[in-house]
Protein backbone atom coordinates (compact mmCIF):
# COMPACT_ATOMS: atom_id res chain seq x y z
CA UNK A 1 0.00 0.00 0.00
CA UNK A 2 1.37 3.50 -0.58
CA UNK A 3 2.44 5.49 2.06
CA UNK A 4 0.78 9.11 2.44
CA UNK A 5 2.49 9.76 5.92
CA UNK A 6 3.35 12.71 7.36
CA UNK A 7 6.62 14.46 6.39
CA UNK A 8 9.31 15.50 8.90
CA UNK A 9 8.19 19.25 8.26
CA UNK A 10 4.33 17.89 8.75
CA UNK A 11 5.24 16.34 12.03
CA UNK A 12 7.43 19.49 13.27
CA UNK A 13 4.67 21.71 12.53
CA UNK A 14 2.01 19.49 14.24
CA UNK A 15 4.44 19.23 17.07
CA UNK A 16 5.11 23.07 17.63
CA UNK A 17 0.99 23.80 16.92
CA UNK A 18 0.63 22.40 20.30
CA UNK A 19 3.76 23.35 22.06
CA UNK A 20 1.78 27.03 21.74
CA UNK A 21 -1.41 25.37 23.57
CA UNK A 22 -3.01 25.36 20.75
CA UNK A 23 -5.42 21.63 20.10
CA UNK A 24 -5.52 19.00 17.38
CA UNK A 25 -8.13 16.25 16.72
CA UNK A 26 -6.83 13.40 14.18
CA UNK A 27 -7.54 10.52 13.01
CA UNK A 28 -6.29 8.28 11.01
CA UNK A 29 -6.29 4.58 10.59
CA UNK A 30 -2.30 4.49 10.27
CA UNK A 31 -1.09 7.26 11.93
CA UNK A 32 0.56 4.66 14.93
CA UNK A 33 1.77 2.60 12.55
CA UNK A 34 3.67 4.75 10.42
CA UNK A 35 4.64 7.25 13.17
CA UNK A 36 5.22 5.20 16.45
CA UNK A 37 8.17 5.76 16.66
CA UNK A 38 8.33 9.48 15.90
CA UNK A 39 8.09 12.38 18.27
CA UNK A 40 5.05 13.52 16.94
CA UNK A 41 3.19 10.61 18.16
CA UNK A 42 3.82 10.46 21.79
CA UNK A 43 2.15 14.50 21.57
CA UNK A 44 -1.37 12.40 21.78
CA UNK A 45 -0.90 10.27 25.07
CA UNK A 46 -1.17 6.75 22.96
CA UNK A 47 1.19 4.17 22.72
CA UNK A 48 0.31 1.97 19.21
CA UNK A 49 -0.32 -1.73 19.91
CA UNK A 50 -1.41 -3.07 16.60
CA UNK A 51 -2.31 -2.38 13.07
CA UNK A 52 -5.70 -4.22 13.05
CA UNK A 53 -7.07 -6.36 10.13
CA UNK A 54 -6.62 -6.00 6.43
CA UNK A 55 -10.66 -5.83 7.04
CA UNK A 56 -13.43 -6.65 9.74
CA UNK A 57 -11.97 -4.70 12.61
CA UNK A 58 -14.61 -2.00 13.72
CA UNK A 59 -18.02 -3.17 14.11
CA UNK A 60 -19.18 -1.15 16.79
CA UNK A 61 -17.87 1.66 19.14
CA UNK A 62 -18.84 2.21 22.86
CA UNK A 63 -17.44 5.22 25.17
CA UNK A 64 -15.48 4.88 28.25
CA UNK A 65 -17.03 5.63 31.72
CA UNK A 66 -15.69 8.86 33.24
CA UNK A 67 -14.09 10.42 30.48
CA UNK A 68 -15.65 12.58 27.57
CA UNK A 69 -17.47 9.76 25.80
CA UNK A 70 -19.38 8.43 28.79
CA UNK A 71 -22.92 7.21 27.79
CA UNK A 72 -22.08 6.82 24.24
CA UNK A 73 -23.09 3.17 23.62
CA UNK A 74 -22.76 0.82 21.02
CA UNK A 75 -22.70 3.13 18.28
CA UNK A 76 -22.55 1.12 14.80
CA UNK A 77 -19.88 1.42 12.51
CA UNK A 78 -18.98 0.86 8.97
CA UNK A 79 -17.94 -3.06 9.06
CA UNK A 80 -15.73 -4.42 6.74
CA UNK A 81 -15.88 -1.26 4.63
CA UNK A 82 -12.87 -0.10 2.04
CA UNK A 83 -11.73 2.16 3.45
CA UNK A 84 -12.69 3.26 6.96
CA UNK A 85 -12.27 -0.59 8.22
CA UNK A 86 -8.89 -1.29 6.67
CA UNK A 87 -6.33 -2.17 9.09
CA UNK A 88 -7.35 0.09 12.28
CA UNK A 89 -5.19 0.63 14.62
CA UNK A 90 -5.34 -0.22 18.29
CA UNK A 91 -3.38 1.53 20.91
CA UNK A 92 -3.42 1.82 25.04
CA UNK A 93 -2.90 4.93 26.68
CA UNK A 94 0.39 6.96 27.43
CA UNK A 95 -0.86 9.74 29.78
CA UNK A 96 -4.31 10.47 27.95
CA UNK A 97 -7.60 8.73 28.39
CA UNK A 98 -8.93 6.30 26.71
CA UNK A 99 -12.31 7.33 25.48
CA UNK A 100 -13.66 4.75 22.82
CA UNK A 101 -13.25 1.10 22.62
CA UNK A 102 -14.61 -0.91 19.88
CA UNK A 103 -16.50 -4.20 20.29
CA UNK A 104 -13.27 -6.97 21.18
CA UNK A 105 -12.53 -4.16 23.48
CA UNK A 106 -9.55 -2.78 21.72
CA UNK A 107 -9.18 0.50 22.51
CA UNK A 108 -9.22 2.96 19.48
CA UNK A 109 -9.30 7.03 20.53
CA UNK A 110 -7.64 8.84 23.03
CA UNK A 111 -7.77 12.30 24.69
CA UNK A 112 -4.78 14.23 26.42
CA UNK A 113 -4.34 17.36 28.00
CA UNK A 114 -0.64 17.66 27.70
CA UNK A 115 2.07 16.45 30.18
CA UNK A 116 0.87 19.67 32.00
CA UNK A 117 -2.93 20.24 31.09
CA UNK A 118 -0.43 22.57 28.65
CA UNK A 119 -2.54 22.03 25.29
CA UNK A 120 -5.65 19.40 23.79
CA UNK A 121 -5.61 16.72 21.59
CA UNK A 122 -8.03 13.70 20.64
CA UNK A 123 -6.45 10.90 18.61
CA UNK A 124 -8.77 8.61 16.86
CA UNK A 125 -7.98 5.44 15.16
CA UNK A 126 -11.09 5.06 12.94
CA UNK A 127 -13.11 7.70 11.07
CA UNK A 128 -15.43 9.68 12.73
CA UNK A 129 -17.96 10.11 9.73
CA UNK A 130 -17.88 5.95 9.46
CA UNK A 131 -20.06 6.31 12.78
CA UNK A 132 -23.79 5.96 12.49
CA UNK A 133 -26.00 8.06 13.78
CA UNK A 134 -28.38 6.57 16.84
CA UNK A 135 -30.80 8.64 16.64
CA UNK A 136 -31.20 11.44 19.30
CA UNK A 137 -29.60 9.06 21.85
CA UNK A 138 -26.13 9.08 20.27
CA UNK A 139 -25.42 11.22 17.11
CA UNK A 140 -21.70 12.48 15.37
CA UNK A 141 -23.33 16.04 15.95
CA UNK A 142 -23.79 15.11 20.14
CA UNK A 143 -20.27 13.51 19.95
CA UNK A 144 -19.01 16.71 18.23
CA UNK A 145 -20.09 19.05 20.83
CA UNK A 146 -17.80 17.11 23.32
CA UNK A 147 -14.90 16.54 21.45
CA UNK A 148 -15.51 20.30 20.54
CA UNK A 149 -15.74 21.95 24.43
CA UNK A 150 -12.80 19.80 24.83
CA UNK A 151 -10.67 20.89 22.27
CA UNK A 152 -11.49 24.71 23.36
CA UNK A 153 -9.85 23.89 26.36
CA UNK A 154 -13.25 24.15 28.38
CA UNK A 155 -12.41 23.43 32.24
CA UNK A 156 -16.33 21.92 33.07
CA UNK A 157 -17.27 19.38 30.20
CA UNK A 158 -20.20 17.52 30.02
CA UNK A 159 -19.75 14.04 28.66
CA UNK A 160 -21.53 13.29 25.27
CA UNK A 161 -24.43 12.00 27.34
CA UNK A 162 -25.46 15.50 27.09
CA UNK A 163 -29.49 15.43 27.03
CA UNK A 164 -31.21 13.48 29.70
CA UNK A 165 -35.13 12.36 29.40
CA UNK A 166 -37.28 13.24 31.68
CA UNK A 167 -39.43 10.33 31.36
CA UNK A 168 -36.58 7.82 31.69
CA UNK A 169 -34.11 9.73 33.49
CA UNK A 170 -30.35 8.47 33.62
CA UNK A 171 -26.79 10.04 34.38
CA UNK A 172 -24.32 12.37 33.18
CA UNK A 173 -20.47 12.37 33.75
CA UNK A 174 -19.20 15.80 34.58
CA UNK A 175 -15.36 16.27 33.70
CA UNK A 176 -13.19 18.80 35.54
CA UNK A 177 -10.17 19.35 33.63
CA UNK A 178 -7.47 22.37 34.91
CA UNK A 179 -4.26 21.38 35.28
CA UNK A 180 -1.74 20.65 37.14
CA UNK A 181 -1.80 24.21 39.22
CA UNK A 182 -4.69 22.66 40.60
CA UNK A 183 -3.60 19.31 42.29
CA UNK A 184 -4.91 18.67 45.44
CA UNK A 185 -7.55 21.32 45.86
CA UNK A 186 -11.03 20.93 47.04
CA UNK A 187 -13.93 21.97 44.70
CA UNK A 188 -17.50 21.71 44.45
CA UNK A 189 -19.48 21.62 40.90
CA UNK A 190 -22.53 23.97 41.26
CA UNK A 191 -25.72 24.03 38.72
CA UNK A 192 -28.78 26.26 37.77
CA UNK A 193 -31.60 26.12 36.06
CA UNK A 194 -31.67 29.95 35.35
CA UNK A 195 -29.14 30.33 32.74
CA UNK A 196 -25.55 31.70 32.90
CA UNK A 197 -25.85 35.30 32.72
CA UNK A 198 -25.59 37.66 34.49
CA UNK A 199 -23.88 35.22 37.25
CA UNK A 200 -22.46 36.68 40.49
CA UNK A 201 -19.10 36.86 41.95
CA UNK A 202 -18.14 34.72 44.70
CA UNK A 203 -14.40 35.00 46.63
CA UNK A 204 -12.09 36.59 43.71
CA UNK A 205 -14.48 34.34 40.96
CA UNK A 206 -17.04 35.08 38.94
CA UNK A 207 -19.53 32.19 38.77
CA UNK A 208 -21.44 31.92 35.49
CA UNK A 209 -24.23 30.76 37.16
CA UNK A 210 -27.76 32.45 37.96
CA UNK A 211 -28.86 31.65 41.53
CA UNK A 212 -32.17 29.58 41.59
CA UNK A 213 -34.00 26.86 43.75
CA UNK A 214 -32.12 24.04 41.60
CA UNK A 215 -28.59 26.08 42.63
CA UNK A 216 -29.65 25.74 46.17
CA UNK A 217 -30.00 21.98 46.05
CA UNK A 218 -27.39 21.49 44.63
CA UNK A 219 -25.21 22.96 47.18
CA UNK A 220 -26.96 20.91 49.80
CA UNK A 221 -27.11 17.75 48.70
CA UNK A 222 -23.10 17.45 47.16
CA UNK A 223 -22.04 14.27 47.30
CA UNK A 224 -25.56 12.34 47.93
CA UNK A 225 -26.52 9.77 45.89
CA UNK A 226 -28.09 12.02 43.20
CA UNK A 227 -24.68 14.12 43.31
CA UNK A 228 -21.71 11.52 43.47
CA UNK A 229 -18.45 13.89 43.79
CA UNK A 230 -19.94 16.85 43.35
CA UNK A 231 -17.31 18.34 46.16
CA UNK A 232 -13.95 16.51 46.26
CA UNK A 233 -10.18 16.81 45.74
CA UNK A 234 -8.54 17.12 42.41
CA UNK A 235 -6.08 14.35 41.49
CA UNK A 236 -2.55 15.51 40.97
CA UNK A 237 -3.62 16.38 37.31
CA UNK A 238 -5.75 18.89 38.41
CA UNK A 239 -8.86 16.82 37.34
CA UNK A 240 -11.89 14.63 39.05
CA UNK A 241 -15.05 13.18 37.35
CA UNK A 242 -18.67 14.02 39.07
CA UNK A 243 -21.92 12.43 38.26
CA UNK A 244 -25.27 13.74 38.19
CA UNK A 245 -27.75 10.84 38.87
CA UNK A 246 -31.68 11.37 38.26
CA UNK A 247 -32.14 8.40 40.20
CA UNK A 248 -35.47 7.56 37.92
CA UNK A 249 -38.08 9.94 35.86
CA UNK A 250 -37.67 13.57 36.48
CA UNK A 251 -40.95 16.19 36.62
CA UNK A 252 -41.90 16.43 33.15
CA UNK A 253 -41.97 19.96 33.74
CA UNK A 254 -38.68 19.66 33.02
CA UNK A 255 -38.60 18.64 29.79
CA UNK A 256 -36.99 21.74 27.27
CA UNK A 257 -35.11 23.00 30.44
CA UNK A 258 -31.23 23.25 30.27
CA UNK A 259 -29.64 22.85 33.39
CA UNK A 260 -25.74 24.40 33.17
CA UNK A 261 -22.80 23.20 35.41
CA UNK A 262 -19.44 25.05 36.18
CA UNK A 263 -17.24 24.05 39.17
CA UNK A 264 -15.08 26.35 41.31
CA UNK A 265 -11.90 26.00 43.35
CA UNK A 266 -12.31 26.64 47.06
CA UNK A 267 -10.34 27.29 50.27
CA UNK A 268 -10.09 30.14 48.89
CA UNK A 269 -13.09 30.69 46.23
CA UNK A 270 -10.49 31.95 42.96
CA UNK A 271 -11.19 30.07 40.13
CA UNK A 272 -14.40 29.19 38.51
CA UNK A 273 -15.05 26.81 35.45
CA UNK A 274 -16.65 27.98 32.44
CA UNK A 275 -20.11 26.85 32.17
CA UNK A 276 -21.78 23.42 30.42
CA UNK A 277 -25.12 22.52 29.91
CA UNK A 278 -27.30 19.38 30.75
CA UNK A 279 -30.47 19.25 27.90
CA UNK A 280 -33.66 17.96 29.92
CA UNK A 281 -35.64 16.50 26.94
CA UNK A 282 -39.23 14.29 27.03
CA UNK B 1 -14.44 62.27 8.59
CA UNK B 2 -12.21 59.57 7.03
CA UNK B 3 -9.76 59.64 10.58
CA UNK B 4 -12.88 58.71 12.51
CA UNK B 5 -13.85 55.84 10.49
CA UNK B 6 -10.62 54.80 10.03
CA UNK B 7 -10.62 54.51 14.52
CA UNK B 8 -14.10 53.16 14.43
CA UNK B 9 -12.98 50.29 12.17
CA UNK B 10 -9.28 49.69 14.55
CA UNK B 11 -11.40 49.90 17.04
CA UNK B 12 -13.69 47.06 16.43
CA UNK B 13 -10.74 44.89 14.52
CA UNK B 14 -9.68 44.95 18.29
CA UNK B 15 -12.60 44.23 19.69
CA UNK B 16 -13.70 41.44 17.17
CA UNK B 17 -10.43 39.50 16.83
CA UNK B 18 -10.04 37.86 19.73
CA UNK B 19 -13.97 36.67 19.17
CA UNK B 20 -12.66 35.50 15.83
CA UNK B 21 -9.69 33.90 16.86
CA UNK B 22 -11.41 31.84 19.82
CA UNK B 23 -13.09 28.87 17.74
CA UNK B 24 -10.50 29.19 14.25
CA UNK B 25 -11.29 25.91 13.43
CA UNK B 26 -8.65 24.46 10.75
CA UNK B 27 -9.59 21.32 8.88
CA UNK B 28 -6.88 19.55 7.35
CA UNK B 29 -8.13 17.12 4.36
CA UNK B 30 -5.00 14.40 4.22
CA UNK B 31 -7.18 11.72 3.00
CA UNK B 32 -5.84 11.10 -0.54
CA UNK B 33 -9.53 11.34 -1.60
CA UNK B 34 -10.31 8.34 -0.35
CA UNK B 35 -14.48 7.44 -0.49
CA UNK B 36 -17.00 5.24 1.42
CA UNK B 37 -20.36 4.98 1.41
CA UNK B 38 -21.61 7.62 4.00
CA UNK B 39 -23.69 5.66 6.80
CA UNK B 40 -26.63 8.56 6.84
CA UNK B 41 -27.49 8.46 3.34
CA UNK B 42 -25.08 10.97 1.80
CA UNK B 43 -23.71 9.20 -1.35
CA UNK B 44 -20.18 8.00 -1.68
CA UNK B 45 -18.01 11.07 0.68
CA UNK B 46 -14.88 10.96 1.70
CA UNK B 47 -13.18 11.04 5.35
CA UNK B 48 -13.55 15.37 6.04
CA UNK B 49 -17.20 14.78 5.26
CA UNK B 50 -18.79 13.48 8.35
CA UNK B 51 -16.46 15.89 10.70
CA UNK B 52 -17.30 19.05 8.62
CA UNK B 53 -21.01 18.25 8.98
CA UNK B 54 -20.62 17.70 12.79
CA UNK B 55 -18.96 21.21 12.53
CA UNK B 56 -21.72 23.06 10.60
CA UNK B 57 -24.33 21.29 12.88
CA UNK B 58 -23.08 22.63 15.64
CA UNK B 59 -22.67 25.97 14.12
CA UNK B 60 -18.99 26.02 13.88
CA UNK B 61 -17.43 27.70 10.75
CA UNK B 62 -14.30 26.60 9.74
CA UNK B 63 -11.55 27.14 6.66
CA UNK B 64 -10.44 23.38 4.61
CA UNK B 65 -7.39 22.94 3.20
CA UNK B 66 -5.73 20.04 1.44
CA UNK B 67 -2.42 21.27 1.97
CA UNK B 68 -1.22 22.16 5.41
CA UNK B 69 -0.27 25.93 5.49
CA UNK B 70 2.94 26.97 6.75
CA UNK B 71 1.51 29.48 9.35
CA UNK B 72 -1.00 27.55 11.31
CA UNK B 73 -0.69 30.43 13.49
CA UNK B 74 -4.09 32.21 12.61
CA UNK B 75 -5.85 28.88 13.78
CA UNK B 76 -6.47 27.48 17.22
CA UNK B 77 -8.17 24.13 16.57
CA UNK B 78 -6.52 21.59 13.46
CA UNK B 79 -8.50 18.75 12.22
CA UNK B 80 -6.30 16.42 11.08
CA UNK B 81 -8.15 13.36 8.75
CA UNK B 82 -5.91 11.75 7.13
CA UNK B 83 -7.98 8.39 6.25
CA UNK B 84 -6.02 5.15 5.77
CA UNK B 85 -2.38 4.29 4.76
CA UNK B 86 -0.81 7.79 6.83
Amino acid sequence: MTDYSLTAGQQQDLIDFLNAGSSIYIEGNDFGYYHKSNPVYSMFGATYVGDGNATGNVQNLAGEDDTLMSGAQQIAYTYGSAYPDQYVDYITANGGDLIFKSQEQRNRAVSYAGPNGTYRAIYATFWFGAMHDSGATCNKAMIMVAYMRYLMGDTMVVSVANEISVTAGGTADLLLEADATYAGRTYAVLGSLSGTTPGFNFGSAHIPLNMDAVFNFIRTHWNSAMLANFQATLDASGRAVATLNTMGPLNPAYAGKTLNFAWIAMNPVDYASNPSPLKFVP
Amino acid sequence: MRLRLLAIMTALAFLLAPMALSQSILVWDKDHNLTFQDPEGGGQVDATYGVTKALTANGYTFTKVTTLPADLSPYNILFVIMGSYC
